[in-house]
């Protein structure tokens, strides 16, 4: 190999760096700044909104309390008025109406137990998706660069391979001028 | 014929990507399986180990306070005007409170839900009944009791459990079965 190529490799090895620390930062900001932005700065009733779109009616199917119009919908809603007011957190309010009417109202998936598989298998999966690919490039790479013993014939014939492509490149140019 | 070192490596590769492929897939579909399987059904509300100790002004404008029935039975019945089914079962509370009016072991409470309490005066009036009936505070007596809807009734043993809840009309005769299975009465 000579000392072009060898340079041209390390550069190459280089971005490649340089592109994965990028890859990195970008992920890292996007997950401080989604962080940072969840602060609460909504108003009363967009938290009741909230809070009750995460609810399930118990009374109705598939609707959660402001998406219904009965009763215990509106009395659960008012509720749920009463309690932000009150200074409740959003957990507190939940955790309220899952005791009282059973885990299923709450129709965003629990962090615990076995329902809370589901926020971890996305980053579970994500991880062992960039493992692999990094694996994967790694060994292509190493593939690539590895010694690969030539044999006097093999290089004859990518002479001769070359040589027959340059003439024919030649003679296309020549019947097109 | 012997195979050049990078296609091993790329057949290697390709083989743990596959088997890690597999897992995974194997391992989302029993996730899905169990969760299927674990899913509670929606049914009734959790029963709630004991009654909620609520209080409230009644329609004839005393206060009503359930830690003072404690060491009865107690019936508590939850209704509106608007409903018709409370309308429907409205005369056999009426006969209950008649059947137990001598009995001071047992007692029934009904808890206004989502209606006036001039409608309710009118309906009691019309329609009888003597008991207490609480008209102020009710929403959130409904959701400690894990209300659904109305007519829903609750019998509360002396010692403040949830014996067994009644989900739309109730008669005297279901009511008085709970009652001797629960040893209440013979």
């Amino acid at each position: 190999m000579s000392g072009r190529d060898k340079n041209t490799g390390t550069y190459r090895q280089r971005w490649v760096v340089v592109s994965w620390l990028l890859v990195g930062i970008s992920a890292s900001s996007m997950l401080v700044f989604g962080t940072l932005d969840s602060r609460d700065d909504r108003s009363n009733a967009e938290r009741v909104y909230d809070i009750g779109s995460a609810i399930a009616c118990p009374q109705c199917v598939g609707q959660s309390v402001v998406q219904s119009d009965v009763a215990i919908a509106r009395e659960i809603r008012a509720e749920i008025g009463q309690l932000v007011v009150a200074g409740y957190s959003d957990d507190d309010i939940r955790s309220r109406f899952a005791e009282r009417y059973g885990e299923w109202v709450i129709l965003t998936p629990s962090r615990s137990g076995l329902s809370g598989l589901i926020w971890v298998i996305p980053v579970a999966g994500l991880a062992v998706g960039a493992g692999l690919l990094m694996v994967t490039l790694s060994r292509w790479q190493r593939a690539s660069q590895a010694d690969v013993e030539v044999s006097e014939a093999d290089l004859a014939l990518v002479k001769k391979a070359r040589a027959q492509e340059e003439l024919a490149s030649v003679e296309e140019s020549e019947e097109g001028g | 014929m012997g195979q050049c070192r990078g296609c091993q490596l790329e057949d290697e590769t390709g083989r743990t990507v596959r088997r890690v492929v597999l897992a995974v897939g194997v391992a989302i579909a029993a996730l899905v399986m169990v969760l299927a399987v674990s899913e509670r059904g929606r049914g009734s509300p959790p029963l709630p180990d004991f009654a909620p100790e609520f209080a409230g002004d009644t329609l004839s404008g005393d206060r009503f306070e359930m830690v003072n029935w404690r060491g009865r039975w107690v019936l508590v019945n939850f209704f509106a005007t608007w409903c018709v089914e409370c309308r429907v079962e409205h005369p056999e509370l009426v006969a209950f409170a008649q059947r137990y009016q001598d009995d001071p072991d047992v007692r029934l409470v009904s808890v206004v839900f989502r209606d006036s309490t001039d409608r309710i005066a009118d309906f009691f009036a019309i329609h009888g009944g003597t008991w207490p009936v609480v008209v102020s505070d009710t929403r959130q007596v409904a959701i400690d009791f894990g209300v659904t809807a109305v007519p829903e009734t609750y019998l509360v043993d002396p010692s403040g459990r949830v014996v067994v809840r009644f989900t739309g009309g109730v008669t005297l005769a279901d009511i008085q079965e709970q009652l001797v299975q629960a040893g209440a009465v013979v």
